[in-house]
C-alpha cells in the first residue's frame, strides 16, 4: 500500500509504483500507471482539494485473473456525471477519467465517491505466473 | 522533465524530454504563455524523447493551441511515439494539432 499527502510525496513514489506494476504485469504496466496517475491527480486535486492533512492511499492487488487497484482519498466524495462520449476535443481539463476508462477494463466508485477501483484483466500469455508476483 | 526552448524570428521550438506530470505541465504552461505574451504564435514542440504525458500536459498543449489559433498561429507536434502517440490518438487530439513524425 502507498500512502501520501501531497503531489510532492506522490512524485517520490511514482518510480516505486511503476516498478511494482512491471513486476505485476510488464506488458500492461505503463497503461496501468497512466490510469493510476490520473486517479491520483483526481484524488489530490478534486478529492482532498490539495489539503495536505488528508491522505491518498493506493492499494494494488493481483489475482490470477486481474490486477485490482484501489485509490482512496479523504475528501467529501465525487459524483461522476460525465460519460466518456462527452469528452470534448477542445477542453483543457477533464480528460483524466476518460484516460482511466480507456486503460482499464472496468472501474467504479464507492457510495461516498472518495474511492475508485480500477480492474485490468491479466493476459496470461505475456504476464508472469501469479506465484512470481511481489506481495504487497 | 527537461524543457528546452529555442527561439528564432518566427517560431518557438520546444524540446521536451522525460515524463510530463501535472507539476511539469504547470511549468510548461508558464513558459509558453510567456512566449505568447511576447508576441510569438508559432510553436513546434518536439516530443521525440517524451515517454509519458498525463491529462494535464495534454490540457496545456490544447490551451496553447487555443491561444494562438485566433492570432493565426499554430502548434505543431513532432516525434510523438509509443504510448504518447497513442494518447493523442485515443483522445482524438491528433485532430487538434498538426502532428509530424
Amino acid at each position: 500500500m502507498y500512502s501520501f499527502s501531497s503531489l510532492a510525496e506522490f512524485a517520490i513514489l511514482r518510480d516505486s509504483i511503476k516498478r511494482e506494476l512491471v513486476q505485476t504485469c510488464e506488458e500492461d504496466a505503463l497503461r496501468l500507471f497512466i490510469a493510476i496517475n490520473e486517479g491520483v491527480n483526481n484524488a489530490i486535486f478534486h478529492g482532498n482539494k490539495e489539503d495536505n492533512t488528508k491522505k491518498v492511499q493506493i492499494i494494488i492487488e493481483r489475482s490470477p485473473e486481474d490486477v485490482q487497484i484501489i485509490i482512496r482519498d479523504e475528501g467529501d466524495g465525487f459524483v461522476n456525471t460525465k460519460k466518456s462520449a462527452d469528452m470534448e476535443l477542445w477542453d483543457e481539463n477533464g480528460r483524466g477519467l476518460d484516460l482511466i476508462g480507456l486503460y482499464v477494463d472496468s472501474c467504479w466508485w464507492n457510495t461516498k465517491g472518495n474511492e475508485i477501483t480500477l480492474v485490468k484483466k491479466i493476459n496470461p500469455t505475456y504476464c508472469k505466473p501469479f506465484g512470481t508476483c511481489t506481495s504487497i | 522533465m527537461e524543457i528546452t526552448t529555442n527561439v528564432n524570428e518566427k517560431e518557438v521550438i520546444v524540446t521536451l524530454a522525460g515524463s510530463m506530470y501535472v507539476e511539469d505541465a504547470a511549468v510548461l504552461r508558464e513558459k509558453l504563455m510567456g512566449f505568447i505574451e511576447s508576441g510569438y504564435k508559432q510553436f513546434i514542440i518536439n516530443l521525440h524523447n517524451v515517454d509519458y504525458i498525463d491529462s494535464s500536459g495534454l490540457g496545456v498543449l490544447v490551451a496553447i493551441q487555443k491561444k494562438v489559433l485566433p492570432k493565426e498561429g499554430h502548434v505543431t507536434l513532432t516525434g510523438a511515439k509509443g504510448v504518447v502517440k497513442e494518447l493523442f490518438e485515443l483522445t482524438r487530439l491528433n485532430k487538434v494539432f498538426t502532428m509530424q513524425p
